[in-house]
Order: structure tokens, then C-alpha cells, then sequence
């Protein structure tokens, strides 16, 4: 990847909004800015961090947009170099033309990621931070949004440099009684190491289950709506997705494909599917539908289980509703504007999806179950992309075996190595590796000098 | 002129030492100048060698044939096994020495070796030609011509001691210092830079009221650093009958005493008396090593401080006072020496110092101690920014041979981090440079695990042999040593026993009792069980040396975490397998951060795990240097 020439981008998500902004940034920000731009100064004139009213206007001088540009001048731009923002007006017209307006005037488009990455290569953002801005391009709803930028602000890196450092003194604790054992240093507290390991421990385990909601938020929960046929699983699609997507009529076995569509549940971004009524068909096309919905619910985040509620529960109910036993789901007691047929177990949700009653008890559970209780607060939302779950689990593991190890009074030297397993993997997520920390910390520390 | 000599090696200390005989076994002709040669192999502070992660490189410089191990074993007054309480990764030998009967021994082996001339002379300048190196000149105007020249000249360039407001040119108490050589390397285009270290005084035994003081004994039962170091002699085969001949020499106590509150207010009242202080001194020392101002400058909050009364040889009537390190003015220093119990009345017979020395930025050299800029020109010890004799040592013994495989016109010999202590020395001198004297520490290996002082045979030998440097009857030993442990590791995985059996003794040692039948193996990685208990349960156990049974023990416990880490170090090989021409045009790789594309620039790192470990080259740059290489389709040697 060529990573020294000058490219291009619209900067802000796309989607309707009143304003846009289009990203130059590169050795050549300013001279193609120069050649689009029709303002009082020419954008290479002007100081870093200025703003000035404008147009840009294609080649053949035909004003596209009227403007406000900025300049960032090297190493005071988000990515470390010479950088123009303009922004225009928003839509899908102004934008994507300002764009092409810039690749003739010498830019290329920039590759997905490829502004975090250069600001990453120029030192401008560690590791962590590098993959919330990526995340922050991609989040789908406001809450995933905000986890993000709280990882944008340090969050994560902050928690884990935090964790880092108690098990950094650990460490030289360990190493100082291997490496100066003639020395008249204090040794080791057994209690000492495993209050802070302990606490590590608890602190990485809370990352790690921070990073299931913060992984839901990113890529959405998979919601699949499940039940027998014709039990009104289709209408409570369309209401939860407010819009008429999946056809409902009296007939079972209507819906043969696996439909879906994308909701905000309070926050959280659900990818949610309808399924065809689960039962035993000899429609080939049905039956392959069947399949499909089986195939869903087995990578479910939650299963809304329908049944409804104006007749007594059937055998295949009575099936499905053993079959998810074991799956995070939610069952829909539907048709509630009806005479109830039997009185629905405890925590069961009665609904409506013709008057939409009981919907908002159904969004309050779901909020429930895909948080494991704690609702959408992306203020604790912590980790993160599959890179950072692996060396949160990998520390983990390491504090894990340290624990063992002291607790069953191993030599310093082998917990240590569990304990260094531990710090490398959390250094993997803040960028950080060893080097010269433990003997910083010996020495400042510890008398050393037999 | 004289040009028959193919190496000339400046300096006779512990790094000039190795790397002469080592170049000479391997068939060099070698000439050693020494500005003088009744301190060849003169231990300049402590009269001890070895301690943790220094007993593992003297072990690394014995099985690749080095002579370090021999004199320490023969000239050692005390043993001690350090760690014995942990595990065998970290356990070290450090041995109290005679001074004199070590500087002799040492003249003895450059005596009777052939190939290696001595000659009392001091080295002026180098002498360049064709890019290279091409010969010394030294003070008394001769010139030595020869394509190879080492450098190991320790403290001796620009010395200049403090002791009080005296300063003094010195390379050591009683030793002129060299000041042509070290303005002849900055000519030739070397950064130099300074570094400080000290050393304390030396008082009078007669005069040290010992029954004020703890004693401090070494071993019962002694290791020694060699593995050809020969411990006992069998008497009578038939009934295993042995002669303890090792050690040689009478065997003697150091002195435990402390500083005291008395101690450190005479320090702080005089501080302003300091060089360290006073600002004279510009040279950095060492934070492992400070002297006992630092210590009470730094840890106000300690009313005690170690200090160790070491004699410095069997007949010589000087304690040596370890941990007093200390430039105060003379009076000062009788000050606060009696102070201290048992001190009260003890005379001084030499004052401490603090030395301050030019150094040669190691980051100049290549990984094999050759400098990047001048061929030919090889540099090892205390001259590279390293502290201690058994770190010189090791690099004197790698530059020796390096120089003798440049003769051959040979590739060099590069010891990995994961293979010796004295790879992990060599790559962090030349790879991460120094800031202040480099010391080896445990913690500095990240495979300390593997790097253990009782394996180095296993790990170096076949080096060594392969160089020439170990002769018959080492390789025979070994061969031998290795078959046995492996034999009886293989019996131990094999062994059952069951619970009826083995219950009562497990309950003896005390260890939880067995449930079914398990492997002697089994047992015997329980952190409670050693080797030696397990003997009631083993009828079939063969009679094995006594540090080949440790071996066997080793082996089994640490199982677990030697396979984790040679498989960490199998990953790291590949990074090492990639080879970086030194031409290489950092400019060209595109992507990689400017800090990076600087230090890589200047450091022109041989392979690729070398380029990972400079500061400032984060993984993204590696991956973007791989790629590059890639694209250009990079050499991979192996």
C-alpha cells in the first residue's frame, strides 16, 4: 500500500444529514485544494488551523457546492500530515461530487481506514484508539457510537495501562528476589501479589464482559423471531421494524425466506430476522425455509419465540419451547388483544403486535437479556475488535496460572513468567511492550548494590 | 614494522584474555599488547565471579571453551550456590576469589598457549588502509601491522579518577590511563561517549574486629564454574570410592556488617565534598551498582546498609568492602568506615574511587562485536558500555572467535537470545545501546528458562567443538553426561509405580498419597518431591554424577514451561532467519513512521528480530518492512 501520496474521502458516515465533510490529506493536500477551491486566499496561503468560506468548482470552473475549508498543517492534522477539510452541504450529491472533483485534481480515493492508519503510523493515535476510530466510522446507532469514542478518548487504553502498571510492580517484586537475592530487599508478600493479581483479574474479567455488549453494540445483536406457523411472528416483525417488510396473512407457511432488517432498540443496533413457522412440512420450498430458520437460531444473540396466546399451546409449541430452553431467548405470548387461552409462565411477555401493546415491555426485556442485565450505559462499554478479545483473554489465561502459581507457592521465577505472559498481553492492546519497565522499577524501588 | 601477526588484541583483562586464546586455538597468530603485563587478568573491583546471570555467562564462555570457568575454579577461596531456594533457571554460583593467584593463573594460560605473544606496550592509534583496519601504533612509536585488531581496554580509555577533590588520569588505583587510542576511534568516525563506575576502599584484616560481624561461609559442598573443572577422583572402581580434589584451595568465610544512622550522617554532612555531588563528575554510573552516598542520598528511609567484608586473597591481609563503594576525600571515607561495627578501628589501606572512561556506543558494532563502519576492527568488554568481568569476558570470547573466523574467511558466530545469555548481552548492547554500564540480569532473558547455568553445555558444545575451542576428553564427557541424563529422563516417563507400593514414602516426604498408578515422572514434578526422595520407590535407578541428577530433575519439572518457551523462541527464529542487507534503503520502505525509518537507518540491523527489538520500530513498521522485502524478494538464508 502506497502510503506517502495524497488521498481522498468523505470523512463523515454516510446517510442523511445537513453537512458532510471531505478529507484531503497527504504531501499534496494543499495544491489539490488549490486547484478546486474558489475563495478570497488560496487554501496553500493560508495558516494551519484556519477556516475560509468558499466554492469548489470542477475543472471547467462550474460551482459544485459552496463551502467551509480548513487547513491542518503537518504534524498538527489527524493524521500527522498536511490535511484540507471541506465541508459542504450533506445528501448524496455535493459530497461525492467534491470527491471526484479532488481525484482529478490529483488525489486518490482513500481505502477504507487508510486516515486511522496513517495517523497511527505518525504516532498520532496508540493501537486502541486507532481501532475505536475505525469503529466510530462504523458504528451503527448513537450508543456504539459512544462506546467508541470513549475508547477514542483513552478509555480502554487507560483502564488496561492502569491494570498493567499493579502488575508491573508485581513483576519487579518478583524479579528484584530472583536477580539480587544477596541484596537486603523486602521480599515478595504472598497476599500482597495476590490481592493485586486477584484484582487484575477481576478488572481484565469486567473488560471481557464489557466486550460482548461493546461487540453487540459494533456489529449489532442478532435477533431471530422464531415459533410455529401462523402464530404472528411476521406482524410482530413489521412492528418492531415499523415498517410493512414481511407479507402477513391467515395462511400458514407464508414466510419461506429467513427476512431481515435493521432496528435501534434503545441504543443497541439489532439485526433482526424472521423466520418461517417452525414445523414439520412437506413443502419443498417451506421445508427449506424451515432449515434456514433452524440454522438461525443456533447463532442467535436472542430468540424471541412466539406463540400465541388466544389458543392453547400445541405440541409443536410445547417442542420449540423445549428446544430453546437452553438458547438466551424471550417468549412472546402474541395476539394479547385477544381472550387469552392459558395463563402465560413468569417472565413471559404478553404482546400485541396488531395494537402494539406490551411492545415496550418486549424492548425493555430484550435490552435486558442482551446486556446480561445491565442495560446500554456505553459509558462501561469497554473493548473491542476480535485482535484486542484475544489478548484480553490471553492476560486473563496469565493471571489465571500467576494465581495458581502463588497459591500453590511456586518459585518466584515461574510466577513471574505467567505474570510477564499477563503484561505482554495487555502491552499487545496500549502498544506497549517490557523493554527496560521492570528494571525502572527495581531500581527506583529497590536499594540494589551488594 | 611487524606484520606476522594475523590479530592483535589491546588489553589483557578478562575480555582481552578470552579473545587471545580463543583466536590462538583456533589456529591464529595472535600478538596481546597490555600497557603492563603484571596485571594481565587483574580482577579491578570485587575478588568474586559470578552471581545471577553472570555464573550463566561464565558457564556459556566454559562450554564454548573459554578459560573464565577454569581460573575461577582454581583461584576460588569461596563458593556459594545464590537461589538455592528457587528454581534451577535462577540459581547461580558466585565464587570469592584470590586476586594475585587469579591474575597468575591467568598469565599462565596466555603463557603456555601457542600462537600468542605478549608484549608491554600501550596503543596509541589504529592505522587504517583501504577502508579497514590495517594496525596499531603504540606510545613508544612501533608500529604493529595486521588486517584484525580487538579492542578490549576496559576503564582504560581517558580513565580519569575521583577520590574527593582529586582527580587523577587513571585507568586504574596505581595504572596510567590511555589517551591516544580513544581520540584515535572518535578520528575514524566512533561516537564516544562516558560512563562512571567505583569501586570501595580496602582496609587492613589485622585491623576489623571480626566478633562484631556475621560470618558468612560458602558451600559445604561447593559447585564449580567448569565443566572440566574436576571434582573428585575415583579411588577404588569396585566400590565407587571417591578422593575429593577439588577445591584445590584452603576455603574461607566472608563478613557480614551494616551501616548505621551514625554512618549516614557523616555522608550527608559531607556531600558538598562529593565529586558525584559537586558536579564534577559528568559520567553515568550504573543504578545496581551505586556507591554508598547514592544509596544514601536515594533510600533516606533505610537506616542499614549491606556491607561485606571480602578477603582479597588467602595471604594478602586486605578486606575488600563490599557495598561501601564510595569518591568521598580520604578523611571522609576513614569517617564513616569506622563508624560501622567492627570498623571502629580499621585501618585503610586503600581508599575507594570512583573512574570515570570513554566508551565506544556498542550500537556502532555489528552483532558479532565488528564495527560497522571499519572492517576489520573488533571491540569487546567494558569498551562497549558492558560492566563486569564475566559480561567482558563473554564478549572477549565472541570477539576472539568472530576475529578468527574473519581470518578464515568464515561467516561469523551470532548466538541467539534464546540459546545463550551472552546472545541476549551481544543483541542488547549492539541493538538497544547503553545508557549507563550494561550488567546482565535474569530478568534481561526473556527465555531464562532455557538459558539455565546447567544446561550451557547442552546448548554451546557443539559450538565450541565445532570451533576447535574444546578439546577430546571436554567433548568425550559430555557425550557421555548427555547420554545419561536422556537414558535416565526416558526410564523415569517409563517407571510406574503403584499406590500399595508408593504410598508410605509419599507420605514421608510429605506428599499427597496415589490414587492409581502413576510414572516416577509424575511424582517427580511435584514441586515437593525431589530426585532424591523418590530412591525408596526406584530399584532400578543407575548411579549418576551428582550434578547429572539434577539435570534429570530439571528436565522433568520444568517440562512444562521449556516447551512453552522454545515454542515462543520458534516463532522468534523466523524473524531471525530473515537476513537485512546492511545496504538496505530504509527510505524506500513505504509506510513505515519517520522515528522508525531514522533509527533503522542508523542502526542497519542484521536481521529482522533484531530490527523489532530497536526502540521506536513498532510492530506495524516490521509488518510494513516484511512486506517490503517481500516485494523485493528478500534474501532467507537457512
Amino acid at each position: 500500500m502506497q502510503l506517502n501520496d495524497t488521498i481522498v474521502a468523505i470523512a463523515t458516515a454516510p446517510g442523511p444529514a445537513a453537512l458532510a465533510v471531505v478529507r484531503l490529506s497527504g504531501p499534496r493536500a494543499f495544491a489539490v485544494a488549490d486547484k478546486m477551491f474558489d475563495g478570497n486566499a488560496k487554501p496553500s496561503a493560508m495558516a494551519g488551523h484556519t477556516l475560509q468560506h468558499g466554492r469548489i468548482a470542477s475543472q471547467r470552473g462550474q460551482a459544485v457546492d459552496e463551502v467551509v475549508l480548513a487547513t491542518y498543517k503537518a504534524p498538527h492534522s489527524f493524521t500527522g500530515e498536511d490535511s484540507v477539510e471541506i465541508t459542504c452541504h450533506g445528501g448524496n450529491a455535493a459530497a461525492p461530487a467534491v470527491v471526484e472533483i479532488a481525484i482529478l485534481a490529483g488525489a486518490r480515493q482513500a481505502r477504507p481506514g487508510e486516515f486511522t492508519l496513517r495517523a497511527y503510523l505518525n504516532g498520532k493515535l496508540d493501537l486502541a484508539q486507532a481501532e475505536a476510530v475505525a469503529d466510530v466510522i462504523g458504528a451503527g446507532t448513537q450508543a456504539a457510537a459512544r462506546a467508541a469514542l470513549e475508547r477514542l478518548a483513552g478509555g480502554l487504553s487507560q483502564k488496561i495501562k492502569a491494570v498493567r502498571s499493579g502488575l508491573l510492580d508485581v513483576l519487579a517484586q518478583l524479579e528484584a528476589a530472583v536477580d539480587f537475592p544477596e541484596d537486603d530487599l523486602p521480599q515478595p508478600v504472598v497476599a500482597e501479589m495476590k490481592r493485586t493479581v486477584d484484582a487484575a483479574r477481576r478488572h481484565v474479567g469486567k473488560l471481557l464482559e464489557g466486550s460482548r455488549t461493546a461487540s453487540i453494540l459494533r456489529d449489532g445483536a442478532r435477533v431471530v423471531i422464531a415459533g410455529r406457523p401462523n402464530t404472528g411472528k411476521s406482524s410482530l416483525f413489521n412492528l418492531l421494524l415499523r415498517e410493512e417488510r414481511a407479507i402477513v396473512t391467515e395462511l400458514p407457511g407464508t414466510t419461506r425466506d429467513v427476512l431481515e432488517g435493521w432496528i435501534d432498540v434503545r441504543g443497541i443496533p439489532v439485526r433482526l430476522f424472521d423466520t418461517a413457522g417452525l414445523r414439520e412440512t412437506t413443502d419443498r420450498i417451506e421445508s427449506e425455509g424451515v432449515g434456514r430458520a433452524r440454522g438461525k437460531l443456533d447463532q442467535a444473540d436472542l430468540v424471541l419465540l412466539v406463540i400465541d396466546g388466544s389458543k392453547p399451546p400445541r405440541d409443536e409449541d410445547k417442542t420449540l419451547l423445549d428446544q430453546t430452553r437452553e438458547l438466551p431467548r424471550i417468549v412472546v405470548v402474541n395476539k394479547s388483544d385477544l381472550k387469552p387461552a392459558f395463563a402465560p409462565q413468569k417472565g413471559w411477555v404478553k404482546a400485541s403486535a396488531l395494537t402494539g401493546a406490551g411492545l415496550h415491555k418486549l424492548e425493555e426485556a430484550a435490552v435486558a437479556a442482551l446486556t446480561g442485565g445491565k442495560g446500554v450505559d456505553a459509558g462501561s462499554a469497554a473493548a473491542a475488535n476480535s485482535r484486542q478479545l484475544e489478548a484480553l483473554q490471553a492476560a486473563l489465561r496469565g493471571l489465571e496460572a500467576a494465581a495458581a502459581g502463588i497459591q500453590r507457592k511456586l518459585s518466584h521465577e515461574l510466577v513471574a513468567e505467567d505474570v510477564r505472559a499477563a503484561v505482554d498481553a495487555l502491552g499487545a492492546i496500549t502498544g506497549e511492550s517490557i523493554g527496560d519497565e521492570v528494571l525502572e522499577r527495581i531500581f527506583s524501588r529497590f536499594c540494589i548494590g551488594k | 614494522m611487524e606484520s606476522d601477526r594475523e590479530i592483535i588484541i589491546i588489553g589483557g583483562g578478562h575480555a582481552g584474555i578470552e579473545a587471545a586464546l580463543a583466536a590462538a586455538r583456533m589456529g591464529r597468530t595472535v600478538l596481546l599488547l597490555s600497557s603492563n603485563l603484571d596485571r594481565i587478568g587483574w580482577m579491578s573491583c570485587n575478588p568474586s565471579i559470578g552471581g545471577l546471570g553472570k555464573s550463566q555467562l561464565v558457564r556459556e564462555v566454559d562450554a564454548l571453551g573459554g578459560q573464565m570457568g577454569l581460573l575461577a575454579d582454581a583461584t576460588g577461596i569461596q563458593f556459594r550456590m545464590l537461589n538455592t531456594g528457587k528454581g534451577p533457571a535462577v540459581q547461580a554460583i558466585r565464587s570469592q576469589n584470590d586476586r594475585s593467584l587469579y591474575a597468575r593463573a591467568a598469565r599462565a594460560a596466555l603463557d603456555s598457549c601457542p600462537r600468542l605473544c605478549l608484549r608491554q606496550d600501550m596503543a596509541a592509534r589504529l592505522i587504517l588502509g583501504d577502508g579497514r583496519v590495517a594496525g596499531v601504533v603504540t606510545e613508544s612509536g612501533r608500529e604493529y601491522r595486521s588486517a584484525v585488531v580487538v579492542i578490549a581496554t576496559g576503564t582504560f580509555l581517558n580513565g580519569l579518577i575521583h577520590i574527593g577533590g582529586n582527580s587523577r588520569p587513571s585507568g586504574r588505583a596505581g595504572d596510567e590511563s590511555c589517551f591516544g587510542l580513544s581520540k584515535s576511534l572518535s578520528d575514524i568516525g566512533l561516537k564516544i561517549g562516558r560512563l562512571k563506575t567505583g569501586t570501595p576502599a580496602r582496609v587492613a584484616a589485622r585491623s576489623v574486629d571480626y566478633a562484631r560481624t556475621d560470618e558468612q561461609p560458602g558451600d559445604a559442598d561447593p559447585r564449580p564454574f567448569s565443566y572440566r573443572t574436576t571434582v573428585s577422583e575415583i579411588i577404588d572402581g569396585r566400590v565407587n570410592l571417591r578422593r575429593r580434589v577439588w577445591p584445590a584451595l584452603p576455603q574461607v568465610s566472608c563478613r557480614l556488617t551494616w551501616t548505621n544512622r551514625a554512618t549516614h550522617d557523616i555522608i550527608r554532612g559531607n556531600l558538598d565534598r562529593s565529586p558525584l555531588y559537586g558536579g564534577k563528575i559528568s559520567g553515568i554510573g550504573p543504578r545496581y551498582c551505586p556507591s554508598i552516598e547514592d544509596k544514601v542520598v536515594r533510600f533516606p528511609e533505610r537506616c542499614a546498609h549491606q556491607v561485606f567484608l571480602e578477603p582479597e586473597g588467602l595471604d594478602s591481609g586486605e578486606l575488600y568492602l563490599n557495598g561501601l563503594s564510595s569518591s568521598l576525600p580520604e578523611d571522609v571515607q576513614e569517617d564513616l568506615i569506622r563508624s560501622i561495627a567492627g570498623l571502629e578501628r580499621a585501618e585503610i589501606t586503600r581508599p575507594g574511587y570512583a573512574v570515570e572512561y570513554d566508551f565506544v556506543f556498542p550500537d556502532q558494532l555489528h552483532p558479532w562485536l565488528e564495527a560497522k563502519d571499519i572492517p576489520g576492527l573488533y571491540l569487546a568488554g567494558q569498551v562497549n558500555g558492558s560492566s563486569g568481568y564475566e559480561e567482558a569476558a563473554a564478549q572477549g570470547l565472541m570477539a576472539g572467535i568472530n576475529a578468527a573466523l574473519a581470518c578464515r574467511g568464515e561467516a561469523p558466530l551470532v548466538l541467539r537470545r534464546d540459546e545463550a545469555y551472552i546472545g541476549v548481552l551481544i543483541d542488547d548492547l549492539v541493538t538497544k545501546g547503553v545508557r549507563e554500564p550494561y550488567r546482565m540480569f535474569t530478568s534481561r532473558a526473556e527465555y531464562r528458562l532455557l538459558l539455565r547455568q546447567d544446561n550451557a553445555d547442552q546448548r554451546l558444545m557443539e559450538h565450541g567443538r565445532g570451533l576447535g575451542l574444546l578439546d577430546d576428553a571436554a567433548w568425550e564427557a559430555f557425550e557421555r553426561r548427555r547420554r545419561r541424563i536422556a537414558r535416565e529422563v526416558a526410564r523415569l516417563r517409563t517407571e510406574t509405580v503403584r499406590p500399595d507400593d508408593a504410598n508410605g514414602v509419599l507420605a514421608s516426604i510429605p506428599t499427597p498419597p496415589l490414587a492409581g498408578a502413576a510414572s516416577l515422572a509424575d511424582l517427580l514434578r511435584r514441586p515437593e518431591v525431589g530426585y532424591r526422595d523418590l530412591l525408596p520407590l526406584d530399584q532400578a535407578r543407575p548411579e549418576l554424577e551428582p550434578e547429572e541428577a539434577d539435570r534429570v530433575a530439571i528436565e522433568i519439572k520444568y517440562d512444562g514451561y521449556v516447551l512453552r518457551q522454545r515454542d515462543q523462541a520458534e516463532r522468534l527464529r523466523r524473524f531471525e532467519a530473515l537476513r537485512l542487507a546492511p545496504s538496505l534503503d530504509y527510505g524506500a520502505v513505504r509506510g513505515i513512521a519517520t522515528e522508525a525509518r531514522q533509527k533503522l537507518s542508523a542502526a542497519r540491523p542484521a536481521t529482522l528480530g533484531q530490527a523489532a527489538r530497536i526502540s521506536g520500530v513498532s510492530p506495524a513498521d516490521i509488518a510494513l518492512l516484511l512486506t517490503h522485502l517481500r516485494a523485493s524478494g528478500g534474501r532467507r538464508p537457512g
